[in-house]
């Protein structure tokens, strides 16, 4: 593990064990994974390098990411098309969008959290009225490394990004993305494929493209693997999936 | 002495390129529950070779669902002879184009490993190796099969048509 990892672990665990102002539990829960967070309704999660000349303006740059996770969180189409052409081309396009109307704080948008940890100021937003999952229990992670899983009307995805020393933003909302990116390969994908072989002249394409929209994902862990992998751990109710 | 160290160290470089997982070159059988393929593939990233394996796996569970194949063969044969002399010639050509087009619904990964291959032996920088044993509902799999069964009776619907539209065709010409 990273050292700076470990300490930023060390000190989620010191400063949110007994820190009365988290909302969630944060702790050391594997001895391979250090938990970060662990939240079971939809929420954004922000962080930006605290300035220690306008620590205002950090905490306003993370809340800000905050609430661009949270809208995409609340709404996230993910398209993806794959073009292979015989065994050593795959051209891989992913597109994630997120609605046209952009939620702000305010009534319906709430900062839930937020707190400064080893230089990083972090924010978390969700909306007012929260939507708890019906379970905030999650499938086993060895499992869960293979690949995604449903489990009581609740698909669970796994993705990781390698981490950054200087922006922590970015790894989380690609790891999301990641597992987002998986799961929708799983739910639903189109393959079309083409092989002309003549005499001894072999031609193949195969296009395969996945078409998935999604409403209140959660992130309901995220980890710091040993490897300084950002990893999280998304959850979306069966119920909350459309594929087209 | 270090190298020695190194490769005692680490338990992912593997010197043998052809070794993969038992479930590899053993996948179970399909069943009454779930359909079975597996696949693999390299990159010089192991998530780059694991998209790939996966992508491969999900073509082989299509083809294995639904293919339409249309081959053609052609074959020449001639032999002149003059006198005691006799020249052959003999050509063979053959065509043919597999078609695949399936949704595949739930199709997820039930076994993957990567290997790191020794790159002295690939003699390249592609040295990630990654297999998939990916699994389909037989639910989801009977629902690809049910729709691939409908295209066919629209095509024969369509050949129907046209047969019968041919027909009342040559009665109007008999008519003439």
């Amino acid at each position: 593990m990273h050292i700076s990892n470990f300490l930023l672990a060390i000190l989620f665990t010191i400063v949110f064990c007994g820190n009365g102002l988290s909302q969630n539990t944060f702790f050391l829960e594997d001895s391979s994974f250090s938990l970060v967070s662990n939240y079971s309704f939809p929420h954004g999660f922000g962080a930006e390098a605290l300035s220690q000349y306008d620590p205002d303006a950090s905490f306003k740059k993370a809340c800000d990411f905050a609430l661009e996770d949270l809208n995409s969180n609340l709404f996230l189409s993910v398209y993806i098309e794959q073009f292979k052409t015989g065994a050593n081309s795959d051209y891989y396009f992913p597109e994630l969008s997120v609605r046209d109307s952009v939620l702000s704080f305010g009534m319906e948008v709430v900062k839930t959290d937020s707190f400064d940890v080893a230089g990083q100021a972090f924010c978390v937003a969700s909306l007012s009225s929260k939507k708890d999952l019906a379970s905030n229990t999650i499938p086993d992670l060895d499992k869960l490394k293979i690949g995604p899983i449903k489990q009581n009307g609740i698909w669970y995805a796994m993705g990781s990004e390698p981490g950054s020393r200087y922006n922590l933003f970015v790894p989380w909302i690609r790891s999301k993305n990641n597992a987002l990116k998986d799961l929708s390969q799983t739910i639903t994908t189109l393959v079309q494929s083409s092989m002309i072989s003549l005499d001894y002249n072999l031609q193949e394409f195969t296009y395969i493209k996945s078409n998935v929209i999604y409403n209140n994902i959660v992130v309901i862990r995220r980890y710091i693997s040993p490897d300084n992998d950002y990893v999280s751990i998304v959850a979306v109710k069966d119920s909350d999936i459309t594929s087209y | 002495m270090i190298p020695l160290m190194v490769a005692c160290g680490s338990n992912k470089t593997v010197l043998d390129t052809s070794s993969g997982p038992a479930w590899y070159f053993n996948p179970p059988v399909d069943n009454e529950e779930y359909f079975y393929t597996t696949e693999m593939a390299e990159s010089t990233r192991m998530s780059t070779a694991m998209r790939s394996a996966e992508a491969n796996a999900r073509q082989a569970m299509a083809t294995k669902l639904e293919v339409k194949v249309t081959a053609l063969q052609k074959s020449f044969e001639e032999e002149i002879q003059s006198g005691p002399d006799a020249n052959y010639a003999n050509t063979w050509s053959n065509a043919s184009e597999q078609l695949v087009n399936s949704t595949l619904n739930g199709v997820s990964r039930d076994q993957a490993d990567c290997v790191e291959l020794n790159p002295e032996r690939t003699g390249g920088n592609v040295n990630q190796r990654c297999y998939v044993l990916v699994r389909m509902p037989v639910g989801q799999a009977r629902t690809a099969l049910d729709n691939a069964l409908s295209k066919d009776e629209e095509l024969y619907t369509k050949f129907k048509a046209s047969k019968a539209f041919e027909e009342l065709q040559q009665r109007l010409h008999e008519i003439d």
